[in-house]
């Protein structure tokens, strides 16, 4: 032994100042993190003028909840809100109808040409075809103004299958499929009524990745969708937010009316942002917390083999 | 397993292929594009001597006698909200009066920019693009590079209006006509007066310090500092005035008003401008011309005297306007008195024309007279018989009475209001007012929501004095005859203007049709000169950088970023310009 063993005491005094560290370290990151969250509430119920002017550090300044009035009157908003739940929904049982039988196929040893398969999955990992043939792709498919197109395109995420796979391969065990094929179960009755209700863990991860990826989507709305009555509420939210901040359009040919109107909008834009910012992310905020569990859990799952 | 693994892949490859084949429809049109359908349309169409019978020349409307059916993709105004094609006058109307079948598409103004860049690169267009304002660059890169939009030097026959125009004023046809002498979409133009620079003065403060509006940059200089030192509000705190505030990274006109006094002229707020010192204007940068130097130092002892306000380089405009409601602004740059300070409009008067030495004739930015090159164009694709239809119906644009509508929609009582939104003339308050659609939430977005496009070719953008006068003339019972029965009403504050800065109007440099390798040249450099001038100006101005240790530096910087070749290829073109004339 090179150094003699510390006393309890001394070692009280270090693990002890090493445990101050480690908290007020902690402490920080949890500042630095929470603060924009903190900071976007009580912006969105302080007096506009209050924040553009930047009062607003530490508590609300003029409490006021205009701004969430404005918002919730915004028609378009609800349209937004209506819509992101059909597409989130629709989209994600959509990709879990995919993900999984695939992903419990792709774990089973059986499967015929699985190699095959799996070289064809990941070289899709490695190449897409770019924006404009994906256009045209979808324009031939007359998936253009058509809601279908914030559900169907993107379904299969083979990332995804690759971990629901190995989640599978490692915690079902063969055993338990095969007594069950003995008692004269079929390969889908092996999969819906044993398989299914033992994957919860991953169901519930996978659910929710997707059902953030498409909560948050917005790109193909922006490319596809022509009819602000299809309009997910992230494009909503990119309207009032980024069009209204004017700060590239050339002013040089409008009219006054054009201008009063523009700066009319730039209010109600800094009004609205951080209400809108709430509102448009209020369930996700809410239904982490419960999915928390899971997520933890799930963190883990596509790493550890056998 | 190998041989059977190669041999699947490529089978799979090989469907591919033949999946990918285009269909027939689809292999036309692409060899078509390669073959240039611009050229080769015209020629056919000047050997016909005819016009086609079935476009009606005559009259505005309708534009055909026997129905045709086209396919219109639109951007709306941006201040319309739900634009809907069913709840739109405009539309209404045209389907009553063109005997035109047309299938309007619309397209989102927030995302047009990718929308329509979609379009023209994957050369799927529809038979017309209406309110996109296509510059000289897209027309360049898409109308003669590409071959996408079909010139309609040939169809000119079919749209009177628009001749007319041309014959009127040979300079409208010089500029939207590109290198190759086609012309290649439908412009949009400016009015007599454009307000280019919007800068007002609080002419209370003025009173109460005792000066004049500044004429010199001297003067400018005396007023700021009265205002900043004898309580020209009179709220007994001679310490709160702003004499300048502004926005210099959203609007940076401020740069433009003292570049102006310093004879450096652009309608565009570039760094490209024309130099009126010498005899002939010639085109120079801005940063590397003989007077920056001077406006650095003019600008920096603005800055260390406390005239202009702390946030001026950092805030953004909405915060501009609260500091002007607060009383606390002497001179800031607003689109109208009426929208940044509605209860004490009067109060403010337009700056004038300034000059940098007394003795020197001031220059003012007026501007172009075509302000979009391309407002309306036509696919290379469509069919003759299309081109011609949509090329009248663009040209009902520039009539008078669709202007009127385009720009004010129908008349409330009438037999064109069919929805019962339309306008009347209100004599106590001498304006138009609208009958509001109950969604609606305000006069503008009614307008461009409910009433027209807003966004079309002719001269609806800004108005258009003439025709202002012409329908009072023709119409004097209409509503808008009535609001313009005395001559031009213009508000307080458009009065101002033209009174201070009109007579001083000098034309700005055109827009450049640059050819393909020049347009690719300067978009190159222009962004890390403009970035870096842009960043080194707040600092000199600030005094974080000292100018006179660093202006060398500073130039010599800029040559290594190529403003010589920028500046070059710029007074090319310009030359080339002045030598048509």
């Amino acid at each position: 032994m090179a150094r003699p063993a510390k006393t309890r005491e001394q070692l009280k005094n270090s693990d002890a100042s090493f445990n101050i560290l480690i908290h007020l370290t902690a402490l920080v990151a949890i500042f630095v993190c929470a603060y924009p969250i903190y900071y976007t509430i009580i912006a969105s119920i302080s007096d506009p003028n209050a924040v553009i002017t930047g009062k607003v550090l530490l508590w609300p300044v003029n409490l006021t909840w205009d701004s969430y009035r404005s918002v919730l009157r915004y028609a378009l908003v609800w349209t937004g809100y209506k819509n992101t739940l059909l597409y989130t929904t629709a989209g994600t049982v959509w990709n879990l109808f995919l993900l999984i039988p695939a992903s419990y196929a792709m774990a089973k040893g059986g499967l015929k040409g699985k190699k095959l398969i799996m070289v064809f999955f990941v070289f899709t990992m490695y190449f897409s075809g770019g924006t404009i043939p994906y256009y045209l792709l979808i324009k031939q498919m007359n998936l253009i103004n058509n809601p279908l197109v914030m559900i169907l395109p993107g379904g299969f995420s083979v990332f995804n299958m690759i971990i629901t796979r190995t989640y599978f391969a490692n915690t079902f065990p063969v055993s338990l499929a095969e007594s069950a094929r003995i008692d004269g179960a079929g390969e889908l009755r092996v999969f819906i009524q044993i398989a299914l209700p033992l994957s919860g863990a991953i169901v519930a991860v996978m659910a929710l990745y997707h059902a953030v990826g498409h909560w948050n989507s917005f790109f193909s709305a922006l490319l596809f969708l022509n009819d602000s009555r299809y309009y997910p509420l992230q494009l909503v939210l990119r309207q009032v937010l980024i069009q209204n901040q004017g700060m590239t359009v050339d002013t040089g040919n409008m009219s006054t009316d054009e201008m009063a109107d523009l700066l009319r909008r730039k209010r109600l834009a800094e009004t609205m942002k951080y209400s809108l910012i709430i509102i448009a992310n209020l369930p996700i905020l809410v239904a982490y917390p419960f999915a928390q569990k899971y997520f933890v859990k799930g963190v883990m799952i596509g790493s550890i083999k056998g | 397993m190998k041989k059977l693994l190669t041999g699947l892949l490529v089978l799979c490859l090989v469907f591919g292929l033949v999946a990918c084949t285009p269909s027939p429809a689809t292999t036309a049109t692409s060899t078509q594009t390669t073959t240039g359908t611009g050229a080769t349309t015209s020629t056919q169409a000047t050997t016909t001597s005819n016009l086609l019978a079935n476009i009606c020349v005559d009259t505005t409307y309708p534009c055909v006698y026997d129905k045709v059916a086209v396919e219109i993709a639109f951007v709306p105004s941006s201040g319309s909200t739900n634009f809907n094609v069913n709840e739109n006058w405009m539309v209404t109307y045209f389907k009553n009066v063109t005997n035109l079948d047309i299938t309007w598409t619309l397209i989102d103004p927030a995302g047009s920019n990718e929308r329509i860049s979609l379009m023209l690169s994957s050369a799927t267009l529809p038979d017309a693009i209406q309110g996109k304002s296509f510059n000289t660059s897209d027309i360049v890169q898409y109308g003669l590079g590409e071959e996408l939009f079909r010139p309609i030097n040939d169809l000119l026959p079919y749209c009177p209006q628009l001749s007319a125009l041309f014959d009127q004023d040979p300079l409208i046809r010089a500029a939207v006509t590109c290198t190759d002498g086609n012309i290649y979409g439908f412009p949009g133009l400016s009015n007599v007066y454009s307000y280019l620079l919007r800068f007002f003065i609080n002419s209370v403060w003025l009173e109460k310090v005792g000066l004049e509006n500044p004429k010199t940059l001297a003067d400018l200089k005396t007023m700021l500092t009265a205002f900043r030192d004898e309580d020209a509000n009179g709220n007994g705190n001679a310490g709160d005035e702003i004499p300048w505030s502004g926005s210099w990274s959203e609007a940076g006109s401020e740069r433009h008003l003292i570049f102006a006094a310093y004879g450096y002229i652009n309608q565009f707020m570039q760094n490209i401008m024309l130099d009126f010192n010498q005899s002939e204007p010639q085109i120079a940068y801005i940063a590397t011309s003989s007077h920056y130097k001077d406006y650095l130092k003019f600008m920096n002892g603005l800055w260390q005297d406390g005239l202009l306000d702390l946030d001026m380089f950092t805030q953004a405009e909405t915060q501009v306007q609260a500091t002007v409601l607060n009383g606390t602004v002497g001179m800031v740059a607003m689109s109208a008195p009426y929208v940044y300070d509605p209860d004490h409009q009067d109060d403010w008067i337009a700056v004038t024309a300034m000059v940098a030495e007394t003795g020197k004739q001031p220059v003012f930015p007026k501007a172009n007279t075509v302000a979009q090159t391309a407002y309306f164009v036509i696919s290379a694709e469509t069919t003759d018989e299309k081109a011609a239809a949509l090329a009248n119906f663009a040209d009902g644009y520039y009539s008078l009475e669709t202007y009127g509508f385009a720009t004010y929609g129908p008349e409330a009582d009438t037999d064109l209001d069919y929805f019962g939104w339309g306008h009347y003339y209100d004599a106590e308050k001498n304006t138009i007012l609208y009958k509001l659609h109950p969604n609606a939430n305000g006069a503008w977005n009614h307008r461009t929501t409910y009433l027209t496009f807003w966004n079309v070719p002719g001269m609806v953008g800004n108005g258009y004095d003439p025709y202002r006068l012409a329908y009072a003339e023709k119409y004097p019972d209409s509503a808008i005859g009535q609001q313009f029965k005395n001559g031009i009403v213009s508000r307080k504050d458009e009065i101002s203007q033209q009174q201070n800065q009109g007579p001083f109007y000098v034309n700005s440099m055109p827009s450049f049709f640059m050819s393909m390798e020049d347009l690719k040249r300067t978009n190159e450099l222009v962004t890390p000169l403009d970035d870096y001038v842009k960043s080194m100006e707040a600092q000199f101005i600030t005094g974080n950088i000292s100018i006179d240790a660093e202006f060398d530096n500073f130039q010599t910087t800029l040559k290594t970023y190529g403003v010589e070749e920028f500046t070059q290829i710029y007074t090319k073109y310009y030359a080339a310009y002045k030598a048509n004339q």
